[in-house]
């Protein structure tokens, strides 16, 4: 048995206090949040931190060994800019050991005002190269890049050797189209989109109606999706959705299907090993919109199975039952390795 | 390392106890005789006893509505038991509607078992959605406060550790 000399950090979603307790029991080394307003994409009505639930998740994090990283990933608006920057002073008051930031303006407020704060890059910014990520290294001192679900596992390794800054990358969760940080499709329908309001598809523009077991789902009033009874639903996203994509040549009949995208699922399971031997920080759970109990038992599993893979990569073999347990929460009937295997790039 | 976190410890009080057995072992064995008269009870005699039970956990601490829930209307459908009840949020207190609405501003359905998971905070309700076992119509916004206040919740230690008891 060769241990490995190496560690991924496992950090989990929380979008209440609840979240927070639970990832930390069932094993995440740090946890990400955000307050309850537009400065983070996940800006969903009841969830998330009011400052005194975030006082008590910061000191029992601390008090556990653990981290929390405080996500202001959405981009200020015009006229509003003082609110991002009040959320990045309320991260700094609470002692948060990094802020996750996407806007290259508030990234330079961060620097200029608390030069000591350890700045992550995130998801939301784009940036896939080595180039782009060692421009903000020097510009503004980050300290990790969290990578866009877009590259193969050979361009992660190779961007790797290329700069000093960390590298996070994402390990389960529901997909985007990938065009993270750049999506407005939602803003067609509702005016709104994530790097905005800190919400897609925000729930005041979604209508559920079930009739004789078929649901439809509408994005102010545009129906987006019908799904058949018992068919599996997804979030009631311009992306997911099904279209007429075409004609069904021997009924002559609007076909409806996947536009854009399918319903699906990353799980990264099987290729820890991998992502541990190629020097990868740390490996981030998506759903901070999802319910403590999602929390705790995808981080479970993933500890379980990162603990495995660090103990001994060379035999690690991802168990039927830390499958079925990802599984189980996957939006959509499939899960995929998404870009990590594309054997034709 | 110290754990700093423990479920609220209610576990050995009576209504704990009552509660815990309730779950465990008498609702399970009532559930075939409950779906037979459940479709035959009329909505408001339902949504008064459920009701009763929603103030009684609102006494306890365990359930206290956040404001936003403040004038609204709620229909919750148990699919199993054919049993619906309706009910709104008044100055912070659960009140039944004695003449329902043909539409409440949110309406809620499920099996009982899953419902059961929901409320021991044992199943995440986006995955019961995806798996077409959670219905979900009217306001989505109002829905989605509703979710986040129950996953917020600190749960009592009896209501997490036990009521296994029915599939949940
Ligand atoms: S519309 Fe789809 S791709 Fe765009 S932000 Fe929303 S989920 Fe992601």
């Amino acid at each position: 048995m060769q241990p490995s000399s190496r560690t991924i950090e496992l950090v989990a979603p929380a979008g209440s206090l609840a979240a927070l307790k639970i990832a930390l029991q069932a094993g995440a080394d740090a946890v990400y949040l955000g307050l309850q307003n537009a400065t983070n994409a996940r800006n969903f009505s009841g969830l998330n931190f009011s400052e005194a639930h975030l006082r008590s998740g910061v000191e029992l994090a601390h008090h556990m060994g653990r981290k929390v990283l405080f996500a202001i990933n959405t981009f200020p608006q015009a006229g509003r800019v003082a609110e991002w920057r009040a959320a990045v002073d309320v991260a700094h008051s609470l002692e948060a050991d990094a802020v996750i930031i996407a806007d290259p303006g508030l990234l330079a407020y961060a620097r200029d005002r608390y030069p000591d704060m350890r700045l992550h890059l995130s998801v939301q910014s784009s940036a896939t190269h080595a180039d782009a990520i060692e421009f903000m290294r020097e510009q503004f001192g980050i300290r990790r890049a969290v990578l866009p679900r877009v590259l193969t596992l050979a361009e992660i390794e190779k961007l790797i050797r290329q700069t000093s800054v960390e590298i996070e990358v994402f390990g389960f969760g529901s997909l985007c189209v990938m065009a993270e940080g750049r999506c407005l499709l939602s803003s067609y329908a509702t005016g709104e989109s994530p790097n905005s309001h800190g919400v897609c598809s925000p729930a005041h523009a979604v209508r559920w109606h079930d009739q004789d077991g078929h649901l439809e789902a509408r994005l102010n009033d545009i129906l987006i999706d019908r799904y058949a009874p018992g068919e599996p639903a997804a979030y009631p996203t311009l992306c997911k959705g099904r279209f007429a994509a075409g004609i069904d040549r021997s009924t002559d009949a609007d076909m409806a299907d996947h536009a854009l995208e399918e319903p699906t699922s990353l799980n990264a399971l099987s290729l820890l090993p991998r992502l541990l031997g190629m020097g990868v920080s740390a490996l981030k759970i998506e759903g901070r919109q999802r319910s403590p109990a999602y929390v705790g038992q995808v981080t479970a599993t993933l500890r379980a199975a990162l603990d495995s893979a660090q103990a001994d990569p060379a035999r690690f073999a991802a168990r039927p039952e830390w499958q079925f347990s990802l599984s189980r929460h996957a939006e959509g009937s499939q899960v995929t390795q998404g870009a990590f295997e594309r054997p034709w790039k | 390392m110290k754990n700093a976190y423990t479920p609220t410890q209610e576990q050995d009080s009576l209504p704990g106890k009552l509660g815990a057995r309730f779950l465990t072992a008498i609702l399970p064995a009532l559930t075939p005789g409950l779906a037979s008269v459940g479709r035959r009870l009329p909505r408001p005699f339902v949504s008064a006893h459920f009701v009763v039970a929603l103030e009684g956990a609102r006494h306890m601490h365990w359930l206290v509505p956040p404001p936003q829930l403040d004038g609204r209307s709620f229909t919750i459908r148990i699919e199993d038991l054919g049993l619906c009840v309706s009910f709104t949020c008044r100055q912070g207190r659960f009140r039944p509607l004695w003449n329902p609405v043909p539409t409440t501003d949110l309406d809620i359905s499920a099996r009982l078992a899953d419902f059961a998971s929901l409320a021991r905070g044992t199943t995440d309700a986006d995955t019961l959605f995806f798996q077409r076992r959670l219905k979900i119509a009217g306001d989505i916004d109002l829905g989605l406060i509703v979710k986040n206040w129950l996953d917020a919740m600190e749960r009592p230690a009896w209501l997490t550790h036990t009521g296994q008891g029915f599939g949940g």
